[in-house]
């Protein structure tokens, strides 16, 4: 007599559980991707804020709030595939001097732009020093992570020199041309690839000193390497303008 | 002839020692990318390099490629046009960089740079190895004639 009150109730029971399984799954194909990219976004942003803390231990940024608040044109990726750097104006509180004025852009290149992926420099590369000689000759000097964590081929080791040149050829006009050290040594190469022997065009009307006479690029292009090798001697080293 | 068999030694002047021992010798250096749009390959010729001014009529090591520019940007220009008609989205022209082992090469030199080994399977880059070769070979046969004609006329570009 139970039998057939029993086996409605158990083919309800299973339409219920058989609709439930399909939301489930249904739910699970629209909101697993969502969350999938939300964690990663989240993930992105922890990181981000990590380099960034690092960054301010390590290197604060020597921006004085008194100084006037200029625009200033940073040279990052355009796009994470194509390798074209675009300038982004940047509102700095900038200094009217040639090396402080250039350590503040150099570490706002560092610290990248608000889309991670189209960085030209490693996150955890620092700038130790900066000086300018006489002739217009800068000398940047960053830390072994500048080598050590780019990401290594041609285009990307080329992409984050021409990026430091024609961000200080656009907002620290007394630069001539920069010599990249690491941790205070020359190198042969950034990562495998760029030469770092000599230095590069920063401003192309740059005044060719003797070592590098009629060397100026005749494309004029900033970032071109210029001087043979010429290592610093002693005495270039004692007439720098300035040290942080 | 092939100047390394791994990523590690010789010395970008010992290969440049290797290279520059061969006459009429071209140098094409092989490189993958850890960036750029996957699928596409560039072709590179060295930075403009300061003239070469010695009265003895000697290279100077350190600048070598110097008197070969001209001729390397035309033979890079030609391999990438090779390139470009199979690899969709590589440029139209050789680029310019400050490429280390370009700059101690006394032969007309190109860096070629495929993108990238950031692919989901390594058999993609794979693929795209003979097509590479066939394009650099193309335009190799296609630089001798230049080639010729510049060496015997005395000079160099």
């Amino acid at each position: 007599m139970t039998e057939p009150t029993k086996e409605p109730v158990r083919e309800r029971w299973k339409f219920w559980l058989t609709t439930l399984l399909v939301f489930a799954v249904v739910g699970a194909a629209i909101f697993v991707p969502i969350f999938g990219k939300r964690m990663k976004r989240a993930a992105r942003l922890q990181q981000q804020s990590e380099e960034q803390a690092r960054r301010e231990l390590i290197q604060p940024v020597p921006m004085n709030p008194s100084d006037p608040r200029v625009k200033a044109n940073l040279f990052w990726l355009s796009d994470a595939e194509n390798s074209v750097l675009a300038p982004v104006v940047v509102e700095l509180p900038l200094s009217s001097d040639p090396v402080l004025r250039s350590k503040q852009v150099l570490n706002t290149l560092l610290a990248g732009p608000v889309d991670a992926g189209l960085r030209t420099l490693p996150p955890d590369a620092v700038l130790l020093a900066f000086y300018i000689l006489p002739d217009g000759t800068a000398i940047a000097d960053f830390s072994e992570a500048l080598a050590t964590s780019i990401p290594s081929g041609i285009a990307s080791e080329q992409l984050a020199v021409d990026s430091m040149a024609r961000t200080l050829e656009a907002n620290v006009p007394q630069v001539k041309r920069l010599k990249i050290l690491i941790h205070g040594q020359e190198v042969e190469t950034l990562a495998g690839h760029v030469d770092l022997t000599g230095t590069f065009v920063v401003h192309a009307d740059a005044v060719p000193t003797p070592a590098n006479a009629a060397s100026t690029p005749a494309d004029g292009k900033t970032g071109a390497l210029i001087a043979p090798p010429s290592p610093l001697t002693q005495d270039r080293r004692t007439v720098k303008l300035a040290q942080r | 002839m092939q100047t390394r068999q791994g990523n590690d030694n010789p010395s970008f002047d010992d290969r440049s020692a290797i290279a520059n021992a061969q006459r009429g010798a071209v140098f094409i250096t092989l490189h993958i990318a850890s960036t750029g749009l996957p699928g596409t390959v560039r072709v590179y010729v060295n930075s403009d390099l300061p003239p070469i001014t010695t009265a003895n009529g000697l290279i100077p090591w350190d600048r070598a490629q110097a008197p070969f520019l001209g001729l390397s940007r035309k033979f890079g220009d030609l391999v990438q046009g090779m390139l470009t008609q199979r690899f969709k989205g590589s440029p139209d022209t050789a680029q310019t960089a400050t490429i280390r082992q370009l700059r101690t090469t006394a032969a007309p030199a190109i860096a070629v740079e495929v993108s990238s080994v950031v692919v989901n399977d390594r058999a993609d880059l794979d693929h795209m190895a003979p097509g590479v070769a066939d394009a650099i070979m193309r335009g190799a046969v296609a630089f001798k004639p230049l080639y010729v004609m510049a060496s015997t006329g005395g000079a160099l570009p």
